[in-house]
């Protein structure tokens, strides 16, 4: 089943290890920001659908930690990207060019947690007041 | 989407003008804006303004234990507050490695379709009082309307349940309940022809249906549609068959599938999808084990360290809650990827040279529930 | 009696007719749509909820009639009034039984129709006057239906002057005292019927309303007597049509036994009655559907029909 994923990965040059689906996960990579838009082209050619773009804010090791999650719709294929950034100006690569969904989640994880989507077609705010200029995600926001 | 829509009067010059929907509007469905730049009656582009209603669900179950973090899960999607509740526990259970009962298990499949069941039938009425029907809305509500007297009588609750716990449930059932879910689920078989006989071959309603909004199925990929929504275009993605969670490997059900993708294939497979839940509830009543309902599980959480996915199927499409735990007794961070937020996302591309009228045929048919997407 | 009081006498028989008519038909749609519905409709007010039409119209009398500051003040006081001051005119020729009728017109019929375009006027007032988006779009609507509805309508309503012989109401319905028009002309009356319905502006055409679209279309800014105006004038144009459909088509006040006018409410209660049927029946079409019914079928299937009824009666 997870030989479109193991394709996809070897488009994006990356090798492909099997997790133990335990967790709900199937696989999950750990990559430097400019891998992220190789492989996101190889799974849209795979057919994979973006489940979602958010982030895990790593206040301890002061990292930002941008989560992509894609699955495929033959199923088992869940992916997980992790792409750790520092926290103090995160910056992590858009997909919303490859996948035109990722551009509302990227859009939400950018007002939460202060993040800039290198390249996102629409940088407003989702969810939060259009001037709204906090992030309450971050572990250190205390309130408005 | 290229550049960002401005909301200037200056886009009127060529003859264009903005027309504000909602989020005040009966065709949104809750607080949902759209603002829309229209020609005549056709729309050139639609720009969803999201957040009306939105809670901060997230930093919400940041902040609270698992257990008080549940009660608040359901009130996302309040038409599917079961399935919340139920991926709530599941992915507690899993990130605790906790076993559930068999007994229980067949009582959240038996709630969790029955309020399938009760939301699919809400979204036909309202959708077809999108289309102009009225009717059709209040015929609906007296089936939801036993589904309801249903579930409170085990729930205690008709809207936002709380009724399954970690490991279990919180109250068991009686034979008086099964009884009386085996008493409608054969009332509603003989009553669903009616439903087709009221509105499914209407011409009207066909060809208000047919042939608008179409979703292509690599467009769904693109957006991430999941659901009925991404049946509709063909593709059979259920995660109650792919990644079968809860013992629904064990009941024998079909993946209603239309290949159209417009507002009539998502039709057919929301009602096909009755009859399928339907099907299941007979298969977990006729089976019900006896037994506990509930495993004895520590009366604090504290998970391990480490993070856990859990995908379910709720009436809208997958909904996947991410938890990452860092060992203490509150979520260090909680992710909700709610159907209905990436299933609206589609809606600016699908509006756009529609007619006003389609729109809102689109956008009742993509079945979203606001509070949900804005979460 | 001389002219001034019989005007005056009219005046007064037809103003409470559209009154009374109103507050029947309002309860009688609640009625209806309840128990569609599966559910009663009004109860508490009177019995069976007869007197809640009266309780509201007391409502709306004291509300605040608000008039928007971007409104055009003098086009949106005039539109409620343009829709519900021809009813009353169209309302003078309409025989409801042997004597009951306000003044034999020689020109009856052709009258009624006219002043039946008059109401499209008020939408279009109204939805300018306004100066509301949705408002706009619901009285364009308005605008784009009438030609589509008003040519096979005008084409029914000729070829039962043809068969008749005459222009006068009167005179049609004494023509069918020994056959109702609806035998012979089935297929006409079908597409008077949805030609009246399109005219009504009831679902499933009622674009300028469209309140899943437009929220309420042309009058989504009248409160109070502006709306309620409105409301009258839709139920009274109901009346009207439906009494012309009893006379063009069943006979009028003509039948065994019961007197004149109780035949006439009876028929004319019976279209009403189907009016309602559809609204809470069908689910509304699209606005370029409805025109597409209109141009492509109503309109070719009245004229075959008139032509062919011309041929039968030349025979």
């Amino acid at each position: 089943m997870s030989s479109r994923l193991q394709r996809a990965l070897e488009q994006a040059g990356l090798e492909y290890r099997p997790e133990s689906p335990r967790i709900g996960l199937h696989c999950s990579l750990l990559l430097e920001p400019e891998q992220l838009r190789p492989l996101a082209l190889a799974l849209a050619r795979e057919g994979f659908f973006i489940e979602t773009v958010t982030a895990v804010d790593r206040i301890g090791e002061g990292l930002m930690e941008g989560i992509y999650l894609f699955n495929h719709y033959d199923g088992d294929m869940r992916l997980l990207a992790r792409l750790p950034v520092s926290r103090t100006r995160p910056v992590l690569p858009s997909i919303g060019r490859i996948f035109p969904g990722a551009v509302w989640h990227e859009r939400e994880s950018a007002e939460m947690f202060g993040i800039t989507y290198d390249g996102c077609p629409d940088s407003r705010n989702l969810l939060l007041p259009e001037d709204a200029d906090f992030h309450p995600l971050r572990k250190d926001f205390t309130g408005v | 989407m290229s550049a960002p829509l401005t909301y200037s009067l200056e886009s009127t010059d060529n003859g264009n003008f903005l027309l504000n929907l909602g989020p005040q509007h009966p065709g949104t469905h809750g607080v949902l804006r759209v603002v829309l730049q229209m020609d005549g009656e056709y729309i050139l582009r639609a720009d969803p303004v999201l957040g009306y209603g939105h809670r901060m669900q997230e930093k919400i179950a940041e902040n609270m234990t698992y257990l008080q973090a549940l009660p608040y899960v359901c009130r996302m999607d309040y038409l599917g507050a079961m399935s919340y509740s139920l991926a709530w526990v599941l992915a507690v259970e899993r990130l605790c490695s906790f076993e559930v009962p068999e007994r229980a298990v067949h009582v959240r499949v038996i709630a969790c379709e029955l309020n399938r069941i009760a939301s699919h039938l809400l979204w036909w009425g309202a959708y077809l009082l999108d289309l102009g029907a009225f009717t059709p809305f209040l015929q609906a509500f007296a089936d939801r309307e036993r589904i309801l007297d249903l579930l409170e009588s085990i729930t205690g609750s008709r809207l936002t349940y709380c009724y399954f716990r970690f490991g279990g449930l919180g109250a068991d059932v009686d034979e008086t309940f099964l009884a009386r879910v085996a008493e409608f689920v054969t009332g509603f078989r003989s009553r669903l022809p009616r439903y087709h006989d009221l509105v499914t071959g209407n011409v009207i309603f066909q060809r208000r249906s047919r042939d608008v909004g179409v979703i292509l199925p690599f467009e769904a990929a693109g957006y991430g549609i999941t659901g009925p929504c991404l049946r509709g275009s063909g593709l059979a993605y259920d995660v109650r068959k792919k990644e079968p969670y809860s013992g629904y490997d064990r009941f024998e059900f079909t993946v209603p599938v239309a290949q159209e993708g417009d507002c009539l294939a998502r039709y057919n497979v929301r009602m096909a999808e009755l009859e399928e839940s339907l099907t299941i509830i007979e298969q977990a009543v006729a089976t019900m084990p006896e037994g506990p309902y509930r495993a004895r599980v520590p009366r604090v959480i504290r998970p391990p360290e480490g993070e856990v996915i859990m995908a379910v199927e709720t009436p809208r499409g997958e909904l996947v809650i991410h938890i990452v735990s860092d060992g203490s007794t509150r979520p260090w961070r909680v992710k909700f990827r709610v159907p209905s937020f990436a299933n609206l996302s589609i809606f600016a591309r699908l509006a756009r040279g529609q007619l006003l009228a389609d729109a809102l045929a689109i956008l009742g048919s993509l079945d979203m529930v606001i509070p949900e997407v804005d979460r | 009696m001389n002219i001034p009081a019989t005007i005056l006498f009219f005046l007064l028989g037809i103003s409470a007719i559209v009154g009374l008519n109103a507050v029947i038909l309002v309860w009688l749609e609640r009625k209806v749509a309840g128990h569609m519905h599966f559910r009663y409709g009004p109860m508490e007010v009177g019995p069976h909820g007869l007197l809640q039409t009266l309780a509201d119209g007391i409502k709306l009398l004291g509300k605040q009639f608000l008039v928007p500051d971007a409104a055009d003040r003098p086009l949106y006081l005039l539109a409620p009034i343009v829709s519900l001051v021809p009813i009353f005119v169209a309302m003078v020729p309409l025989p409801l039984g042997e004597k009951v009728q306000a003044w034999e017109l020689n020109i009856g019929l052709p009258l009624v129709v006219a002043l039946g375009l008059l109401n499209t006027l008020g939408i279009l007032l109204a939805g300018w006057g306004s100066n509301n988006k949705y408002a706009l779009l619901g009285g364009s609507r308005a605008v784009a239906q009438i030609l589509a509805y008003k040519i096979p309508l005008l084409l029914c309503i000729l070829t039962i002057i043809m068969m008749a012989g005459s222009y006068s109401l009167r005179e049609i319905a004494l023509a069918q005292k020994n056959g109702w028009y609806i035998l012979s002309q089935p297929l006409l009356f079908i597409i008077y019927v949805v030609t009246i319905t399109l005219e009504t502006n009831r679902s499933p055409f009622d674009f300028s309303e469209a309140e899943s679209e437009l929220v309420a279309g042309f009058h989504i800014e009248y409160s109070a007597m502006g709306f309620s105006l409105f409301f009258l004038a839709e139920y009274s144009y109901m009346f009207i049509a439906a009494a012309l459909a009893s006379i063009l088509f069943l006979g009028g006040w003509q039948g065994p036994l019961l007197p004149g006018p109780v035949w006439s409410l009876i028929k004319l209660y019976g279209i009403i009655f189907l009016l309602m049927w559809f609204r809470w029946t069908f689910p509304r079409l699209r606005i370029d559907q409805m025109l597409a019914l209109g141009w492509k079928i109503l309109l070719p299937l009245a004229l075959v029909n008139f032509l062919v009824t011309a041929g039968v009666l030349a025979l």
